[in-house]
């Protein structure tokens, strides 16, 4: 599988967000406005649809920086 | 006899409803334009708080014998799925018998399903036909989950409403039921459950908590583990249908339209889009009635025939899941 690089991890998660909010790695994603129950939802999508990774919902709730869950995103492996 | 038909599907659905603007007059954090972007409904019906189970099953099968002339010394056996009874002894099946004036001939059950329910009960429905036990079969399926969701809980309020259907399941009709694929993963119950709704939770040296790995939750009221019910939606759908094709030698083009059980907006979309489904051969009504948990699958069959979203020669492939986990699918041959 082709490297996932977190420039292209940061573009597809700002997608996510609403206009006005900006990210970097060290931005805690839980304390966005755009965070809530269904952000997780889409998340999950997103990490599926980019990258082919099944991610389960804990790996999301238990990150708490964009460059932790991008750290965890690339080394999960599908079952 | 070797097969098994839908000859006529009704509903029924109460008339108290529950508003976007009123769901978000009780939340700081939820706009009425928030529940219906994400959530995908615009306003869902609950039952009251004397309106039962019973009643909506009632109603809904008044419907279907009256609408469609049905004698009723015709119906032989009654199978009713609910999560929500109105007792949990005696049957609501049985309750319907007597209410519904049904011969005292005739075999009668509820079984415990959500969302796959649908599904299933025409899976035994069929069943009853192909071993003669029965010929014309009064499929209920009834829910009044409202009265399982904590008052201030805007998030499951805004997805769930309540909703009864009543299917004749018989030797002829409008549809030929085709084969099912089912699957089951209890696992999953620890993320969708009412903990204190049975018995285990009354004695007084059981913790319930280590049948459900998780505290986080009122055990009075439904608790459901959203993103963790989607994650399994996502990832196990796509193989229900792929598997459903296989088992009924039907290739993917061939389906004319997908009837998924109405879970939630967000739900819907992420499945269509994984499973490649055209919007145009996805059938979507869930803005008018929320998720009515094992009635949404009826109600959307209903509604698809009478918008003319299906015509005769057409293959519905329809499929349910959640609850259980618990799913299911099959396909209509119209």
């Amino acid at each position: 599988m082709e490297k996932i690089t977190f420039d292209d991890f940061i573009i597809n998660f700002k997608v996510l967000l609403l206009e006005d909010e900006l990210i970097k790695e060290d931005t805690f994603f839980k304390k966005l406005k755009s965070w809530d129950s269904l952000f997780v939802l889409e998340l999950i999508m997103m990490i599926d649809e980019k990258y082919n990774i099944k991610i389960p919902p804990e790996i999301i709730n238990g990150s708490n920086t964009v460059s932790e869950l991008y750290n965890k995103v690339i080394n999960h492996n599908n079952e | 006899m070797n097969s098994a038909y839908i000859k006529f599907i009704e509903y029924y659905i109460p008339a108290k409803k529950i508003s976007n603007d009123y769901l978000a007059s009780l939340s700081d954090s939820w706009s009425a334009h928030k529940i219906h972007d994400k959530i995908g409904v615009k306003e869902r019906f609950i039952a009251d708080e004397n309106e039962f189970a019973s009643d909506l099953a009632y109603k809904a099968a008044q419907n279907l014998i009256y609408k469609n002339n049905i004698d009723i010394n015709d119906i032989d056996f009654l199978i009713y799925c609910t999560q929500s009874p109105d007792y949990l002894v005696p049957t609501n099946a049985c309750l319907l018998q007597s209410k519904l004036n049904l011969k005292k001939s005739i075999g009668a059950l509820d079984f415990n399903l959500g969302c796959s329910g649908y599904v299933y009960g025409l899976g035994l429905a069929k069943g009853l036909i192909l071993s003669k036990s029965a010929k014309n079969i009064l499929f209920i399926t009834s829910e009044t989950y409202s009265k399982y969701l904590k008052p201030d809980d805007i998030s499951n309020r805004s997805i769930f409403g309540d909703g009864a259907s009543a299917s004749l399941i018989s030797t002829s009709g409008i549809t030929e039921i085709l084969d099912f694929i089912y699957g089951t993963n209890g696992d999953g119950g620890k993320n969708l459950n009412v903990k204190n709704a049975g018995l285990k939770h009354k004695h007084p040296n059981i913790n319930i908590i280590e049948d459900f790995d998780e505290a986080n939750s009122n055990h009075e009221y439904l608790h459901m583990n959203g993103a963790e019910v989607f994650s399994f939606t996502l990832f196990s759908i796509p193989n229900l249908i792929s598997e459903l094709l296989n088992k009924n030698n039907v290739d993917f083009n061939e389906i004319d339209l997908f009837i998924f059980h109405q879970a939630s907006k967000v739900v819907l979309d992420a499945l269509r889009k994984k499973i490649g489904i055209t919007s145009e051969k996805f059938f979507n009504n869930i803005e008018y009635f929320g998720n009515t948990t094992s009635s949404t699958i009826p109600i959307a069959i209903n509604n698809a025939i009478n918008q003319n979203r299906i015509s005769k020669g057409n293959k519905v492939l329809i499929a349910g899941f959640g609850v259980g986990y618990s799913w299911a699918g099959t396909i209509l041959q119209f």
